[in-house]
């Protein structure tokens, strides 16, 4: 695997789990479940994860690693979308 | 959110639904095409695999199979001569004049092009003739071709098809600005997806949320490939016009080429192996595309377009003296000094083609165009489903079913075609044609046929899915090769195709099998409506 798709992979996997954990209680999204018991974030907790979720791409800005950083943008934007359609699926 | 008057929230909204309505159809035809273009080599690969993975332009032995080839051809062909790894993994060498087709006013190229086996250089494939005329006779390539074509042009005739593409890239950039603009609540709804609420808001938020997410690339993609149309159909003529008196050719020499003294005196070529070894060894990279004019005399030049290296998007590329084989210049790819309207230019290609980081940013910009076309689809059925009630909008909302549901399908079956026309004699581009335009008009048909607008997207879904199903086995039963023999090959691209196009085909009639209510609600209102009224 080159450095590029390492440092992609890495930094995705990164940005995705406190992107999910954002996503699973976020509270515009929980107030339109009905019935659900888990309890929203509040905002600093959320503001943490996001800043959690865009640190590795601002690494890989900072570094220079632009290939990389292009696959990190774009796949965190698709995992975005698909975290969103999953959670309400499972609704 | 940004804060927007009533008056302006409800011009907004309305640019935003008409111009996806109004050009939302071939839109949407463009995004999906260049979805597929995304693995063009890749398709390429699996519809006619060589008995090898082979990607690159080879650095040794170029020279040796350039000599031999060019001894065989009209010597007015060696006045340029290109060499590239193609989308069938073929090294296409090109010896070339340029002239005027009788009939046309336009130059173009015409002489012979040779595929090459990419290992040991042999002829795999002889064309002579006009530009165009290679390009029919082209076989390996046909598949690829069909689909990058209708991405770029809409298959219609230059300068049309780049024209109407790069006014469909506008219409993108228009409705991405528009729908950034009027959703209020862009960062608190990022996730919120009312999966049991009413079809109306179910259906909103769908394409709310993957427009969201896909905003900024669907930016990027929509200028980069208005800037690509634009530059062909309207920039360069205008450009040549102006200050060329008409001569493309002139103009791209004079923007991208080298300024070099015309010298006919004969002169035997340096040794281009010799050349690509010193690239390699200046740039680190190996060189993709090359380049020579002038071959055999004392002005002959030969440019190296070298491969980005690990890390970069960007590339190198590099000028030698072809007479001598000495290095003269590492060149900007536009104009002779750097510039940053050289590194604006180099990026966008990268930007555009998601092809920088092989098979990873592939995917990436695969599920990104995936997106994109999902938030054309959604945002054409919302708009057009609601208002089917009212008068001339039920023609539309089943225009959006018939190109939503029925392009796929149409596209879908072109590779049946690509596969079955070598075993009934019949011309393979043709054929592909042929199959597109009657799958299209097959799902006209359907599409006039069933009333129910449901049931008219199972029917295409189901032909979609049956069509995706039948390519792979169609594949193999044709002649090509079976997944041992390609593993053994180390063609894993040829499986993972065949297996992708047998889930795309399982998950297409899975999804015919489910119903869903096509009507929407004519009395409530969309959050954003809601807002500008």
């Amino acid at each position: 695997m080159s450095l590029t798709a390492t440092a992609a992979s890495l930094t995705l996997i990164a940005s995705a789990l406190p992107l999910l954990l954002l996503a699973r209680r976020d509270p515009k999204r929980l107030r339109s479940v009905a019935g659900s018991v888990l309890a929203p974030h509040g905002q600093r907790t959320r503001q943490g994860l996001a800043a959690a979720a865009l640190l590795p791409g601002l690494a890989l800005m900072v570094l220079g690693y632009w290939p990389a950083f292009l696959i990190w943008l774009g796949g965190i934007t698709v995992a975005g979308w698909l975290f969103a359609q999953g959670l309400a699926s499972r609704h | 959110m940004i804060a927007l008057s009533q008056g302006r929230t409800k011009e907004l909204l309305a640019i935003h639904g008409w111009s996806g309505v109004l050009l939302g159809l071939l839109l949407y035809a463009v995004i999906l095409t260049g979805v597929i273009a995304v693995f063009a080599h890749e398709i390429g690969e699996w519809s006619a695999p060589l008995p090898y993975a082979e990607h690159e332009l080879p650095q040794q032995g170029l020279d040796a199979a350039m000599r031999a080839r060019a001894n065989e051809v009209d010597p007015a062909y060696v006045d340029d001569i290109s060499f590239f790894s193609d989308t069938a993994g073929r090294i296409r060498t090109f010896f070339h004049t340029h002239g005027t087709k009788p009939g046309e006013s336009t130059p173009t190229d015409r002489g012979v092009e040779f595929d090459l086996d990419p290992r040991t250089l042999a002829v795999l494939d002889r064309r002579e003739g006009w530009a165009d005329e290679l390009h029919e006779q082209n076989l390996p390539a046909a598949l690829a071709d069909f689909f990058v074509e209708l991405h770029v042009s809409l298959h219609l005739p230059n300068p049309w098809g780049l024209l109407v593409t790069g006014i469909l890239g506008l219409a993108m950039m228009v409705a991405s600005v528009t729908g950034f603009l009027v959703h209020r609540h862009l960062i608190r709804e990022l996730f919120t997806l009312r999966k049991k609420k009413d079809p109306l808001l179910v259906k909103r938020d769908a394409h709310v949320i993957a427009g969201t997410w896909n905003l900024p690339f669907a930016f990027i993609l929509a200028f980069t490939g208005s800037y690509f149309s634009f530059a062909g159909a309207f920039a360069i003529p205008a450009v040549a016009m102006v200050a060329f008196g008409g001569d493309q050719e002139k103009l791209i020499e004079t923007v991208v080429g080298v300024s070099v003294p015309e010298n006919k005196t004969p002169a035997p070529f340096a040794n281009l192996d010799a050349m690509l070894a010193d690239a390699k060894a200046r740039t680190g990279a190996v060189a993709g595309f090359v380049s020579i004019s002038h071959y055999g005399r004392a002005d002959a030049v030969v440019s190296l377009s070298m491969m980005p290296l690990e890390g970069e998007l960007a590339s190198d590329n590099l000028i030698y003296n072809g007479a001598t084989g000495a290095f003269v210049q590492q060149k900007p790819f536009l104009g002779q000094t750097p510039s940053l309207g050289n590194d604006l230019f180099l990026l966008m290609t990268p930007l555009h083609f998601g092809h920088f980081a092989g098979i990873w940013s592939k995917a990436v910009w695969f599920a990104l165009g995936f997106a994109g076309a999902y938030v054309t689809l959604t945002g054409m059925l919302l708009w057009t489903t609601r208002r089917q009630h009212q008068p001339g909008w039920a023609k539309l909302a089943r225009a959006a079913h018939w190109m939503g549901y029925g392009l796929p399908l149409a596209l879908a079956a072109v590779p049946l075609a690509r596969f079955a026309a070598p075993l009934l004699d019949v011309d393979v581009r043709a054929a592909q044609y042929t199959t597109f335009i009657g799958a299209a008009l097959l799902a006209t048909a359907i599409a006039l046929k069933v009333r129910d607008l449901d049931a008219l997207r199972r029917v295409l879904l189901a032909g979609t899915g049956i069509a995706l199903l039948l390519a792979a086995p169609l594949r193999w039963l044709t002649g090509g090769p079976g997944w041992i023999t390609v593993f053994d090959a180390g063609l894993a691209t040829v499986i993972a195709l065949d297996v992708a196009l047998l889930l795309a085909g399982a998950l297409c009639i899975a999804a015919a099998r489910r119903a869903k209510p096509a009507t929407l609600p004519m009395n409530e209102r969309l959050p954003e409506e809601a807002s500008a009224a």
